[in-house]
């Protein structure tokens, strides 16, 4: 996993605990043309987050947990560090039920941005019940996700606030950098 | 919870019926795991069942305001959507949402949430439910939605 991902991920666990709490990881960030940014995210699946107990299939929350996310993070890589953003509306369409256990994965892409105000369209698919952390394993680009149809649909909203701020990504980079330094990796 | 070897009907399905029956309904929370692991309650009030979130510092999205994850919300809302429909549905059918709407109103603050749903239409193939979110006063909402509902009916 290449710094700038090791960051954001950093930011989310200590910044976004529930996150953390459901297992969320950065697979691809990128800021994107005209900073219309995109990301991919992971969530596997887990017992404890199953919504029907007759098929296994994971709980919609845990799916509007994964685009609202995924999404946020793709706006806020294009945005200056310290940026407070929050969703402002979302729409879900559940297609068909996850799998038992395997991976979810969510493509989120920034589509347009004002001053105030971006929108977004997320989509999760049901990933290869073997993908592990490696990344050799994981071929999906950005924006042309795999040919099977999506699990999920997701479109939103979000909006600069005027409350409070955002995490300062500079920081996570940083703490990534001396936590990596620390345990004796390359940066 | 054991459900009787002859019934085809899903476990779930099953479990609404006799909790409904024994007036237990709030206890549906605890056979979905992920109702259990965000801390979702059912509460019977004379209205009928409202949904309770407690709250719990895992489900914060944004700690340094600090905030309740916009997801755990939308989760909430959906369920509450759920609850609404399985209580006033007279043939006990699992709801499966098709969809869901969610505006996000008001900052969520690390406290607890309790939402309402309302069946504003119930036709043959679908229901339509309203669902609304709150810490301080219904009148004051965080977070609103709603649900389009395909009713699956089970074999007579």
């Amino acid at each position: 996993m290449d710094t700038y991902l090791q960051a954001l991920q950093t930011l989310l666990d200590q910044t976004v605990p529930h996150c953390r709490h459901i297992g969320l990881r950065v697979l691809k960030a990128q800021r994107g043309q005209e900073g219309l940014g995109a990301a991919v995210m992971q969530l596997k699946w887990r017992e404890d987050l199953v919504g029907d107990p007759d098929n296994g299939s994971l709980h919609h929350g845990a799916l509007t947990t994964l685009a609202d996310t995924t999404g946020g993070l793709a706006i806020y890589t294009s945005l200056p560090t310290g940026t407070p953003l929050a969703t402002l509306d979302l729409r879900l369409d559940y297609l068909k039920p996850s799998a038992a256990g395997g991976t979810l994965l969510c493509h989120a892409q920034c589509l347009k941005r004002t001053q105030k105000v971006f929108f977004m369209r997320a989509e999760i698919y049901q990933g290869p019940a073997d993908l592990e952390d490696s990344e050799s394993d994981w071929q999906h680009s950005l924006g042309a996700p795999s040919a099977a149809p999506p699990l999920a649909l997701a479109t939103g909203s979000y909006i600069i606030t005027s409350l409070g701020f955002a995490p300062s990504l500079q920081t996570a980079a940083q703490t990534a950098t001396q936590t990596a330094a620390a345990h004796g990796e390359a940066p | 919870m054991s459900v009787p070897s002859a019934s085809k009907k899903p476990a779930l399905v099953s479990l609404t019926e006799r909790l409904k029956t024994e007036k237990r309904f709030q206890e549906i929370d605890q056979a979905i795991p992920y109702a259990k692991f965000i801390g979702l309650k059912t509460e019977m009030r004379p209205s009928g069942p409202v949904s309770l979130l407690p709250f719990r510092a895992e489900n914060i999205g944004n700690s340094t305001l600090p905030a309740i994850h916009g997801g755990v919300i939308a989760a909430m809302l959906e369920h509450a959507a759920a609850i609404a429909f399985l209580w006033h549905h007279e043939k006990q059918a699992m709801p499966k949402p098709v969809s869901l709407n969610i505006n996000y109103l008001r900052l969520a603050r690390p406290e607890d949430i309790v939402a309402e749903g309302q069946v504003i239409r119930e036709g043959r193939q679908t229901a339509h439910i309203a669902v609304s979110a709150w810490q301080e006063s219904p009148e004051k909402p965080i977070a609103t939605a709603t649900a389009n509902i395909l009713l699956s009916m089970p074999e007579v």
